[in-house]
């Protein structure tokens, strides 16, 4: 261990000002690069199940109301940020 | 060996492996990241010159390192797709450009924060650091590329024709940047403490590079996971892993 | 469209009349060679503006500011190298023909050179009075600018098939391109730096050179695959 005690780790002589923010932004990146498409992975899979019970849906009544545009604005912003 | 070629190529037997290898490669990674950066912060001894900031090495040259190899590894995944037409490789390199540039963008902040305790300056038109700025716009124009494009098969080639013209031109950039440094500044700012690093500093720093490329790995493959779901989402086997029937 | 439909001819047939159709077809429009030209005109005048009257400072900074401004401007016309041929069908023709499409379009970028580059680098001796540049770097000026017009063009016709398809491509293609430019200007001012500075600048300028010929054997390859891949997407 180098350093004696917490605050020496905070400030360490000086450069803590500098290391500290260098490690938290580039945890901030790399976390948003794990969260990310994890995230969209879930969100993906939850449309696609919602799909298939639209569709069963539809299937057994032949009038359910299918907004097809709303359906496609949901579609393109999955699309999007990928 | 030639199956398991064949096999990356199938969409339902490349998610499932890449699942099983993602679950065990994150916690490794997150694991060795961990190590590493205590190691590297607490552990590791000061830099008898730059003190206490050199410590911002355990981040910037593993993520520049993993972000120049990650071009290389989008441009090859390019060319694959350009010449055997294999989808996965589309995939594959439309995954890896944002992880590429985010690491990039890393190297970078980090090297800027690093560059105020050294030279006094945020931003110095260092060689190293110039080569970088270039390649994030490389990863960027690739990006760029690809959102622009209305047909995504058209997208992906023309992504991998771009990268593999970067590709072509990154070894003569880093050269003319070195060239264009020496020109213009003869050896009045040097990078200090590259030649001869002491080993209870090397071991930390190996242990981080691991740790990114980890990191690099696992993230392109969850972008592949999340694309291709949504690439095969009427297909019977994203409907049997959704839980659907 | 002689060429998709006379398969007899040969290659270099085939080239010379595409070479001419586009010499042709450059020389009926002059403001298209000269546009560039006072593009250059313009910006260069930005300049002294924008720095300050200081004759000693636009000196020295005059190898840069001249190699920026041509970069620049190569930039502005290559988005138009295959714009008119995509619109019209003529590039569809090109890919059915019985040759090669990287050499046909090689003839196309030659002859927008002739139109833009290399009259360029003949005209620049007058911009670079402008700013100033000390007359012993005339020469290598010219010469850089020679060399390096016909990689920027070269590139530059890459990124032009790659975004014909899209629209308002314009910032786009700047975008994708202006990092591989960077070695090109690296090499050009350098050489002129050098020559202001009465240093060598024939190693320079054999770079440049180098840059040039493995631009010419490689860029054509890339703008046929990218012609193709448009195609597919217009």
């Amino acid at each position: 261990m180098h350093f004696d005690s917490l605050a020496a780790v905070m400030h360490m002589e000086g450069h803590g000002i500098y290391v500290w923010p260098a490690y938290g932004i580039t945890l901030v990146l790399l976390s948003w690069l794990l969260w990310a498409p994890a995230q969209r992975l879930r969100k993906r899979k939850r449309w696609i199940i919602a799909e298939a019970h639209r569709h069963a849906a539809s299937d057994e009544f032949e009038s359910v109301p299918q907004s097809g545009r709303v359906l496609a604005a949901e579609k393109d912003s999955m699309e999007g940020s990928s | 060996m030639w199956s398991f070629i064949h096999k990356l190529g199938s969409p339902p037997w490349f998610f499932r492996f890449s699942g099983s290898l993602v679950r065990w490669l994150l916690p490794l990674t997150l694991a060795l990241l961990v190590v590493g950066a205590v190691w590297g912060l607490l552990v590791a001894p000061a830099d008898f010159r730059q003190g206490n900031s050199y410590r911002i090495i355990y981040i910037h040259v593993p993520s520049a390192v993993v972000a120049l190899a990650g071009y290389y590894v989008m441009a090859l995944a390019g060319a694959i797709s350009l010449i055997w037409r294999i989808k996965m490789a589309d995939i594959a390199m439309k995954a890896a450009a944002p992880v590429g540039a985010a690491l990039t963008a890393v190297a970078l902040m980090t090297g800027a924060i690093w560059g105020k305790p050294t030279w006094g300056t945020w931003w110095v038109w260092d060689a190293r650091i110039t080569s970088m700025l270039i390649l994030l716009f490389l990863y960027l124009g690739v990006v760029a590329l690809f959102e622009a494009y209305d047909n995504k098969a058209a997208a992906a080639r023309a992504c991998a024709v771009l990268s593999l013209v970067g590709t072509v031109n990154i070894p003569i950039i880093y050269k003319s940047v070195d060239w264009w440094y020496s020109l213009h500044q003869p050896a009045s700012i040097k990078f200090t403490g590259e030649s001869a690093i002491d080993v209870s500093m090397l071991y930390p720093l190996l242990l981080m590079i691991t740790a990114f490329y980890g990191l690099f790995t696992a993230a392109v493959l969850m972008n592949m996971r999340s694309d291709l779901i949504w690439h095969h989402r009427d297909a019977a086997w994203v409907r049997q892993w959704t839980g659907l029937k | 469209m002689p060429v998709s439909d006379a398969p007899s001819i040969t290659l270099f047939e085939a080239f010379f009349r595409q070479f001419v159709r586009h010499g042709k077809a450059l020389i009926a429009s002059p403001a298209d060679l000269m546009n560039p030209l006072l593009f250059f005109f313009m910006v260069v005048t930005l300049f002294p503006i924008g720095l300050g009257p200081d004759p000693g400072r636009l000196s020295q900074m005059a190898p840069g500011i001249l190699w920026v401004v041509a970069l620049l401007a190569s930039l502005m016309v290559s988005g138009k190298l295959f714009a008119s041929d995509f619109e019209d069908g003529s590039l569809e023709q090109l890919c059915l023909a019985p040759h090669p499409l990287a050499i046909l379009a090689l003839a196309e970028v030659l002859a927008h050179w002739l139109g833009t580059g290399l009259l360029l680098a003949l005209m620049s001796p007058f911009f670079a009075v402008l700013v100033g540049l000390p007359m012993q770097a005339l020469p290598v000026l010219v010469v850089s600018l020679l060399l390096g017009s016909l990689c920027l063009t070269l590139i530059g016709a890459v990124g032009s098939a790659l975004t014909v398809s899209i629209r308002r491509g314009g910032l786009l293609l700047s975008l994708i391109i202006m990092p591989l430019h960077v070695p090109v200007l690296i090499f050009g001012s350098a050489a002129v730096v050098e020559a202001t500075r009465g240093g060598n600048t024939l190693s320079w300028l054999a770079l440049l050179a180098a840059l040039v010929l493995l631009s010419l054997a490689l860029a054509p390859l890339a703008i046929g695959a990218a012609l193709r891949i448009s195609l597919d997407n217009g």
